[in-house]
């Protein structure tokens, strides 16, 4: 089973995506910010991430940034899925190589199902 | 012929200073280079000008004059080419252009020969004056054929644009008009018709319309430049003043009066700096405030569509027939919340500055399916059909921003459902030689002529409120020309008449940023 990481911190919406995420058989952990999610990525074996931008602390750039200094988990996927649509996020996400810049609201846990499916 | 030399003189600075701003502004923009060659010629012209009129041998004269045509030579085909950029023509009108590089090549090699300028001789109060040589005629042939069909394509285009893009061509229009008449009466002396060069000062309005009507989106900027240019322009005739002072008594009170409006233009400049940046911050303050409230919104409208989605899935069970058209409207409800948003952040964005784009290559027909099929509930509950009929030809792949073209083409296929009540809508897509051009065609309500011009355009000039309380043709439209603007492309609609339906057209190059 695949295991994905998802980094949300709001509550609804983390337990939205996990309860169709597992639905569509994979298996879900969830982190409420990006400190917690750059430990559970070390710590577990994560085939993939679905990354929030706007974060308690640090936020997702923090997190992809961390991400790809550290080789050991520098090549996991990362989709960055967000409600905070801004140009300057984008362009610095897009440079740390993540698979898609998707916008919570455009997209239905269906079709966030389809995209996982696509990028793992 | 002092006054001949100052117009010269005047002519110069402005299209120099002008020319390198404009350029400098926007090096990679092909329409900011093409006026910054226009103006560079322009420009040695003007000095080529102002050398002459104030020649004292005849030898001096005959080398200035020559210069001058020098820069004469490439004004037309610049000019044309700047034209062809303005109004997006340039593939068109390829051969005619490359002719007049080539021509003005030519003839710019044989400048320094006798066949262009021959010789000078005294004509009216001038003391030098240049007499035409065989080419010269030919030239002035190129020079009004060239200027003439750029103000006919001009006019056509004109009529056919809309929004900023149609005040452009107008000031375009109207500079050249009133500079091209100036710089013109400059010719009736070649041929010994006794009519002085006294248009020639004109010149400069030329170059300050056109310079107004490129970086016109730069209102703010333009004002300040305006107003610097202005001032300078004042200081510097006054300063010639006081230098060609006939007694030390008149420098002293010339020198006073260039001193004084020297310091109060500097006030006046830094009065108008100021109030403009209050107003930038002012906007800064305004669409971030909009990027927040924005953002809010849209985390319980994702909960919302989230859940809604799921329950119409039947993650939660099969739903009961009689709440499935209830959920489904309440669905269809969010999704519009949910346009709105999404409208009113590009909006303030646009009024921002604050868009770029993020070209990838797109399969339009691929976008269009995935469109059709989020609007699918919306069409079906009108009873609409809602179809993308395939196009015989294969159209490739092309290079866009295709949030921003999704948000076009969502944008109108919703604003079409909005107005048909029976029927339907059919999108098509058909490869061009350069570009691929998106047709939607609807059996709504049709519009007036007057409507069709309007409906891109209407928002910018009605205040937000009025215009989202019509439901419809403020927000999105709007939205969607802006997004075509920055491809490079165009958007607009045909319709008979009330009741006969409506067809909107977006044309987007295949390499937009090749194309001014």
């Amino acid at each position: 089973m695949k295991k994905i990481l998802l980094v949300e911190d709001e509550k609804l919406l983390k337990e939205m995506y996990k309860e169709k995420l597992v639905h569509a058989g994979f298996e879900v952990i969830s982190a409420s910010s990006a400190e917690q999610g750059l430990e559970l990525i070390e710590k577990e074996e994560i085939d993939m991430v679905i990354l929030d931008v706007l974060l308690p602390k640090e936020n997702g750039i923090f997190f992809l940034k961390q991400q790809k200094n550290n080789p050991k988990i520098s090549s996991i996927p990362v989709i960055v899925f967000s409600n905070y649509d801004d140009p300057d996020s984008r362009k610095q996400a897009e440079k740390c190589g993540v698979k898609a810049y998707l916008i919570k609201t455009n997209i239905t846990p269906a079709e966030l199902v389809g995209y996982v499916n696509k990028y793992l | 012929m002092f006054f001949y030399a100052i117009t010269g003189l005047i002519n110069a600075a402005t299209s120099l200073i002008l020319g390198i701003f404009v350029y400098s502004k926007n090096r990679k923009n092909e329409l900011n280079k093409k006026f910054g060659l226009f103006a560079f010629s322009v420009a040695i012209w003007s000095f080529g000008y102002f050398f002459w009129q104030i020649a004292k041998e005849p030898q001096e004269a005959l080398f200035w004059s020559r210069v001058l045509m020098a820069g004469t030579i490439f004004i037309p085909v610049f000019y044309f080419d700047f034209v062809l950029r303005l109004i997006n023509n340039v593939k068109r009108n390829k051969n005619l252009l490359i002719f007049g590089y080539i021509a003005s090549f030519i003839f710019f090699l044989l400048n320094f020969t006798p066949l262009f300028v021959r010789d000078v001789t005294s004509k009216l109060s001038f003391p030098f004056w240049p007499e035409p040589g065989i080419l010269f005629h030919f030239f002035l042939l190129m020079f009004f054929g060239y200027t003439a069909w750029s103000w006919y394509l001009m006019i056509g285009a004109y009529k056919k644009f809309t929004g900023m893009k149609r005040k452009q061509i107008k000031f375009v229009l109207i500079g050249t008009l009133v500079g091209f008449i100036g710089g013109s009466t400059n010719y009736f002396l070649w041929y010994n018709i006794p009519i002085l060069p006294i248009g020639n000062g004109l010149v400069s309005i030329y170059v300050i319309l056109v310079t107004y009507a490129i970086l016109k989106h730069h209102l703010m900027n333009i004002r300040v430049i305006a107003t610097e240019l202005f001032t300078g322009l004042i200081i510097l005739i006054l300063l010639v003043q006081t230098i060609i002072a006939p007694s030390f008594d008149e420098f002293l009170i010339r020198g006073g009066v260039f001193l004084f409006v020297t310091i109060f233009g500097f006030f006046l400049i830094r009065g108008t700096l100021k109030e403009i940046e209050t107003l930038e911050k002012l906007t800064r303050a305004k669409s971030e405030f909009v990027s927040i409230v924005s953002h809010q919104l849209r985390t319980p409208l994702t909960a919302i569509k989230g859940y809604m989605s799921m329950l119409i899935e039947g993650s939660y069970g099969k739903l009961p027939k009689k709440s499935e058209r209830v959920i489904g409207n309440v669905y269809e409800s969010n999704e519009r919340l949910i346009r709105l948003v999404n409208n009113f952040l590009n909006i303030s964005r646009i009024k921002a500055g604050k868009l770029e784009m993020a070209y990838e290559k797109t399969s339009l027909e691929e976008m269009i399916e995935g469109i059709i099929s989020e609007l699918k509930l919306e069409s079906k509950k009108k009873k609409l059909y809602l179809k993308l009929e395939q196009s015989k030809k294969p159209v490739p792949q092309i290079l866009v921003d295709a949030e921003k073209i999704r948000q076009i083409i969502l944008n109108v296929i919703d604003n079409c459902i909005r107005y048909t009540k029976q029927g339907g809508i059919v999108v098509k897509v058909k490869n061009l030689r350069y570009g691929v051009l998106i047709s939607i065609i609807d059996t709504g309500e049709g519009m007036t002529e007057e409507e069709v011009t309007k409906v891109f355009h209407s928002f910018s000039r009605g205040s937000v409120g009025n215009e989202t309380h019509t439901e419809g043709a403020g927000l999105g439209l709007y939205i969607a020309r802006k997004f075509a603007e920055m491809h490079k492309g165009k958007i607009w609609a045909e319709s008979k008449g009330r009741g006969k339906g409506s067809t909107f057209y977006i044309e987007l190059p295949k390499k937009p940023k090749q194309m001014a």
